[in-house]
């Protein structure tokens, strides 16, 4: 067999692969057959792999479609949209399009304790929901707005100025048009870090509306909710890679702590646990702490912080105690 | 200060391995398999035809190097090192890929290595793909009805009831009448024509380098 045939033939099972368990589970047979076909060749692997991935991007493509079609037409796009609208009425898909697009314009998503999630939007920005979080997408054809209503997400906002990128968390928007930030609400404050670009913050409620503040590259704002920071300036500060990467570790699943203190840490661990760390012991809370930790493993931070300072970890009640 | 500091770097639970990505093959990998090839459709695909330019200029001619294989292997093993080490996939995929063909050529003593330079990967490594080149939502579709318009007419029928009627196979078999397998064989072969199609240069990206001489034009 030549080089060429053999690729095509790889490319050629890999792709039936892919399309076979689209079509429902395995069977336990097919399954060993599939596993022995990935294990014999480093190849075999990255065409499947790769088949995979571009199966599953047309879904999105399709949202696409489906989710701006009929809300705005383009002259260029003139000839799809009658193929599509043909395609609908003949073969009875209005429904289910429909469905694509409402699903995305009312879009809630959701995370548990312990739980962070990757998103795609129709429009090709990324999100990522960290631990016990809720937002909202709500797409419209001048606005893309996400209202988060608890927790934390970050974003990469695929680049578009007819249609700026708005995140709403309480009473204050952070506005964008291409650029990457994460949004954080606090029980008192809104915290925005800005990894690329350069976002917009407002704060509207209470009685004063705070003015636009630009907030660049690697800088942060911690903004407070109206009724308690009343009319304060907005106070941009400046954060250095190292302390982004510490900030924003959660997307890869990690939590960094570089010096905080012991309490500090403790607080941000128990955001991802159902099962919580509580310092007994006040003059152990102010130690400064340094490690880097998975998410929701807790255990392994609670017996990390002990072996550090001499402590011991008691369990009880449902929580880690610390003492010394 | 009196304080302690303690550096403790504790692996995935109960491993007792530090969490060195270089130490820790992706055996635990926080992301499930569905969202870990989710991320591949994300980060790396989108990359795949410039790098696939690259490498096609840097294997012409040269006995066992073949785009295609090069490619398979490359996201062979930036699957096995896991999404969540990868930092910057573009940069990432670039590097693998010119690994791969360095052992190519090093097994087929054919070439001097210092055609490819580091330098040079690295250059487009760092070209970033910002938001602004990737393809916009209209252009994305535009794509991809181009390449759907290749497909026959029953192949295109069952992709579309899949992907834009998110009809379930068995379904598509019951509305076209036709048998389960030859679903199969229609959405096997829209697949690969797709993918063929998308693998090629994006037509509506600019590269850095002629945004630069448009801009010097302007200023001119």
């Amino acid at each position: 067999m030549s080089i060429v045939s053999e690729i095509d033939d790889i490319e050629e099972t890999a792709t039936r692969w892919v399309i076979r368990l689209d079509g429902g589970a395995l069977q336990d047979a097919e399954q060993r057959e599939l596993d022995a076909w990935l294990a014999a060749d480093t190849r075999h692997l990255g065409a499947f792999v790769r088949a995979q991935a571009a199966w599953i991007d047309m879904d999105r493509v399709a949202a696409l479609a489906a989710g701006r079609a009929p809300v705005k037409p383009q002259p260029a796009a003139w000839q799809w949209q009658r193929a599509a609208a043909i395609a609908a009425v003949t073969l009875g898909l209005i429904a289910s399009l429909a469905f694509v697009s409402s699903r995305y314009l009312a879009g809630r998503e959701s995370t548990q304790i312990g739980e962070v999630r990757r998103l795609t939007l129709e429009d090709g920005s990324a999100l990522s929901l960290n631990t016990a979080s809720v937002l909202q997408v709500k797409y419209a054809d001048d606005e893309r707005r996400i209202v988060l209503r608890e927790g934390e997400a970050s974003f990469q906002v695929a680049h578009d100025e007819q249609r700026p990128f708005v995140v709403q968390a309480g009473d204050v928007s952070v506005r964008a048009v291409g650029t990457a930030f994460s949004v954080r609400m606090r029980r008192h404050d809104v915290e925005v870090v800005v990894t690329e670009g350069v976002v917009e913050v407002v704060r509207n409620g209470g009685t004063s509306r705070i003015a636009a503040e630009r907030v660049k590259r690697n800088q942060e704002v911690v903004v407070a909710t109206a009724e308690q920071g009343g009319a304060k300036p907005l106070a941009v500060a400046a954060l250095d890679e190292k302390e982004i990467e510490r900030r924003l570790a959660w997307q890869d699943g990690r939590l960094v702590f570089q010096g905080e203190a012991l309490a500090n840490a403790v607080d941000e661990v128990n955001r991802y646990s159902q099962l919580p760390v509580v310092i007994d012991d006040p003059g152990l809370g102010r130690k400064s702490f340094v490690g880097v930790f998975r998410v929701g493993d807790t255990r392994a931070f609670a017996q990390a912080a002990a072996a550090a300072f001499d402590a011991q970890v008691h369990e009880e009640d449902g929580a880690l105690h610390l003492r010394d | 200060m009196t304080d302690q500091t303690a550096l403790i770097v504790p692996g995935p639970p109960g491993s007792g391995e530090p969490l060195d990505p270089a130490a820790q093959p992706c055996r635990n990998p926080p992301m499930d398999r569905s969202e870990h090839v989710r991320w591949f459709a994300r980060e790396v695909l989108p990359h795949e035809a410039d790098v696939r330019r690259w490498l096609g200029r840097r294997v012409r001619g040269l006995p066992d190097c073949h785009v295609d294989e090069i490619v398979q292997e490359t996201y062979a093993r930036l699957w096995a090192v896991g999404a969540e080490r990868i930092l910057n996939p573009r940069a990432y995929f670039f590097v693998t890929a010119r690994h791969v063909v360095g052992e190519v050529l090093r097994r087929s003593r054919v070439v001097s290595i210092e055609t490819m330079a580091d330098v040079e990967v690295l250059d487009i490594a760092h070209q970033d793909v910002g938001p602004e080149r990737r393809l916009s939502g209209r252009e994305e579709i535009e794509r991809v009805r181009q390449a759907m318009a290749k497909l026959p007419p029953k192949c295109r029928e069952a992709f579309e009831l899949r992907k834009f009627g998110e009809l379930s196979q068995r379904e598509i078999a019951q509305r076209m009448q036709l048998s389960e397998s030859t679903v199969e064989k229609h959405l096997v072969k829209a697949l690969r024509v797709i993918m063929s199609e998308l693998q090629e240069s994006d037509p509506g990206t600019k590269l850095p380098a002629r945004k630069g001489h448009e801009y010097r034009q302007r200023n001119r």
